[in-house]
């Protein structure tokens, strides 16, 4: 028989055996909708902590000292990391579009954002208390171009005993070498409000140190753990304390397409052993670390994470083939009398097969492409309503420092949804495979007994 | 071996048929059946030979191998000693794209509980048989158009199966069979289903297509009217033939 005679006869089988149809289909559709949903939960999760990851800890890629145990940490900055930092934006300036330049749409080169960071730990001293802090120093302008820090100022509380509306909470002036941001648990441990002074002591390279500064404002990122050590200056601000003006502990490059990161990391090589910016690393030791190096911890997590959830996805993609199996040969052996009734009127035995695999592949396709839509129906609520972790761990989940912000969001993908598809019409198409092959060897004789 | 209570072909009904070449020859064919308590004969020993346009009967009581013998003759099984022909075809040397193939272009089939195709209308059960030859769509229309007029279905055409009654949807069975134009047509209790006017009514119409288009038609039943229509009656008992006598039909 000539395939499109099958594809007709195949496709008048499916419309005109509906409920069949719709059982074998909707076992396809709602099995993918629920994979592509279960995708994007735990990709918007692993989107997020990575985001959140590169964003606040090492960017994408990151230059800094090496670990020596020798070098107290923080005192483990490049000295000149202010020139090298110059002189960086202007060598990558040709092949990345920097934060600085212009917001071209017409421009193909990468986006790329440079952002120095200093780190600093020690302790936070206010005149009723003392706290731990992991303080960090940033520059109040590129900062905001990739962390949200200054989207989660809230209003600081006042310290007890005091009355009055709450105060208002400002982001740092780059020139700003006092100011300091606390996080909300943090100012409320030391009882202190905007406009209120704070000391921090730490390890200076030398000697232990202290440095005054004043609260400008109050973070809060929703992660109790973390904002409760967390206290944000600017660099001048800490370079002053260190009496270091061109420190930098970190120097982090954001990208906005991770598949420059490849281009990036060798055209920064190329520059740091240039002769623009070598001499300027010369009395420091540096490494330059991509961010799976640089957060070995979390790469490692989603790695593993997204294995587990991958066996998952075959349990749940073996199950449901089990399924379409099932009801392919179950509607075969419902059919045994119809399939013997060809065989006998002289259809051949290949023709037969071709017949239902036909079937399978069509409503495989058919049902692959309602699943599309089943599944953004199910995950559309995740796109734009996000779905709230709180409820469910009643904080943020931390890793390595970074945490998840209490609601998620996720991001419709179409390649893997696309994938899954076209996974599921594979197996679907081979599903029909032994229910072919067996209808085609059924005898029409007995096949003609059945009833 | 001949059964003693056979009863020798004498007349030479319908026509001078007996001098062409036989469309079917059975020779000394066995059809057994292994059992656990030991072989089962569907057929034992059983020749005979059916000339092109005869209307021959199969008679015996349930079990007695009517129905074996008329999948041997439609290429449905194979004898397990023995030898069918149809035409100089031994079909027992062919292989199961060929007897599939004999089966579409030369055989048509009517069984008892009609058997068509639930999912197609009565149209497209019409048209399978076609399809599967690759007949071009307007060939194709215009003969199951010209059949189904023919078994009397006209207006019908696009009922399912489910939308007709038993004697419709042997009409149809009837229109698939001779829809791909074959020499010869089994039928397998074709009426045993039916009430005996709505029998009477397709016995007629199967009679009238012997006529006039010289179709062979070879049955297997037990219903008198079928019988008393026929040109032959072979009968058989526990897979023997022990009568084959040529009659006139009785005009209905």
């Amino acid at each position: 028989m000539h395939y499109t005679t099958l594809l007709k006869v195949a496709w008048r089988g499916l419309i005109r055996e509906r409920r069949r149809s719709l059982i074998t289909g909707l076992a396809i559709v709602f099995g993918l909708g629920l994979l592509i949903f279960t995708h994007h939960l735990s990709d918007s999760s692993y989107r997020h902590l990575l985001k959140q990851g590169i964003a606040v800890q090492a960017g994408h890629l990151v230059l800094q000292r090496p670990d020596d145990p020798q070098v107290k940490q923080s005192t483990r900055w490049l000295t000149q990391g202010q020139s090298v930092l110059e002189a960086l934006k202007q060598g990558l300036e040709s092949s990345f579009r920097l934060s600085e330049s212009d917001d071209s749409t017409a421009d193909q080169r990468p986006e790329l954002h440079l952002v120095a960071r200093m780190r600093m730990s020690g302790m936070l001293q206010s005149p009723t208390a003392t706290a731990r802090v992991m303080a960090l120093g940033i520059d109040p302008i590129s900062e905001p171009k990739v962390s949200q820090w200054h989207t989660q100022l809230v209003e600081a509380p006042l310290p007890s005993g005091e009355e009055g509306e709450p105060l208002k909470s400002a982001w740092l002036a780059s020139d700003d070498t006092q100011g300091i941001l606390l996080g909300l648990p943090l100012a409320r441990q030391l009882d202190v409000t905007v406009g209120d002074k704070v000391v921090m002591t730490y390890q200076g390279k030398l000697e232990v140190q202290s440095f005054l500064f004043r609260v400008r404002g109050v973070v809060s990122t929703g992660a109790i753990g973390p904002d409760s050590m967390l206290a944000i200056g600017t660099i001048k601000g800490f370079q002053t304390a260190l009496n270091e003006a061109q420190a930098l502990h970190d120097i982090t490059f954001h990208l906005s397409q991770l598949k420059a990161l490849p281009d990036l990391q060798t055209e920064v090589t190329q520059l740091l052993t240039s002769a623009q910016i070598s001499p300027l690393l010369e009395d420091d030791p540096y490494v330059l670390k991509d961010w799976k190096e640089a957060l070995p911890a979390l790469y490692q997590f989603t790695l593993k994470d997204r294995q587990s959830a991958m066996a998952v996805f075959i349990v749940i993609a073996i199950i449901i083939m089990i399924g379409i199996l099932n009801t392919i040969t179950m509607s075969v052996l419902e059919r045994t009398r119809s399939f013997g009734v060809m065989l006998a009127i002289g259809i051949s035995p290949p023709s037969v097969a071709g017949l239902i695999l036909i079937e399978s592949c069509l409503l495989g396709l058919f049902a692959s492409i309602v699943g599309i839509g089943v599944g953004a129906l199910f995950t559309w609520p995740l796109i734009t309503y996000g779905i709230d972790f709180a409820a469910l761990v009643g904080d943020q989940v931390q890793l390595e420092g970074v945490s998840f912000a209490v609601r998620l969001f996720a991001q419709w993908d179409w390649n893997t949804s696309l994938t899954f598809a076209l996974y599921a019409w594979i197996l679907t198409c081979c599903s029909g495979l032994w229910p072919a092959w067996r209808a085609s060897r059924i005898a029409p004789t007995v096949a003609l007994q059945q009833h | 071996m001949t059964h003693p209570l056979i009863t020798p072909t004498s007349d030479p009904l319908p026509s001078d048929s007996s001098d062409q070449e036989p469309m079917i020859r059975v020779e000394d064919v066995n059809r057994i059946y292994p059992q656990k308590g030991g072989d089962v004969y569907a057929l034992n020993q059983v020749s005979l030979s059916i000339q092109p346009g005869e209307f021959t009967v199969l008679m015996g009581p349930s079990g007695s191998g009517k129905t074996t013998l008329l999948n041997l003759i439609g290429a449905l099984d194979l004898p397990t000693q023995g030898e069918v022909y149809l035409g100089q075809q031994a079909l027992t040397q062919l292989s199961h794209k060929q007897r599939a193939r004999l089966r579409r272009d030369q055989i048509g089939f009517i069984f008892q509980a009609y058997n068509l195709l639930p999912v197609l209308s009565a149209y497209e059960n019409a048209e399978f048989v076609l399809l599967a030859q690759g007949v071009n769509a307007q060939k194709r229309k215009e003969e199951v158009y010209g059949v189904l007029k023919a078994v009397g279905l006209q207006g019908l055409e696009e009922r399912r199966p489910a939308e007709l009654s038993g004697g419709q949807q042997q009409r149809v069975a009837i229109a698939r069979a001779i829809a791909g134009a074959p020499a010869l047509i089994l039928a397998d209790e074709p009426t045993a289903n039916l009430d005996s006017k709505t029998g009477q009514d397709l016995i007629n119409l199967m009679k009238q297509l012997n006529q006039e288009r010289g179709l062979t038609f070879v049955f297997a039943t037990h219903d008198p009217q079928v019988m008393a229509a026929a040109h032959r009656v072979i009968r058989l008992v526990d897979g023997q033939i022990i009568e084959d006598r040529r009659q006139t039909p009785h005009q209905s």
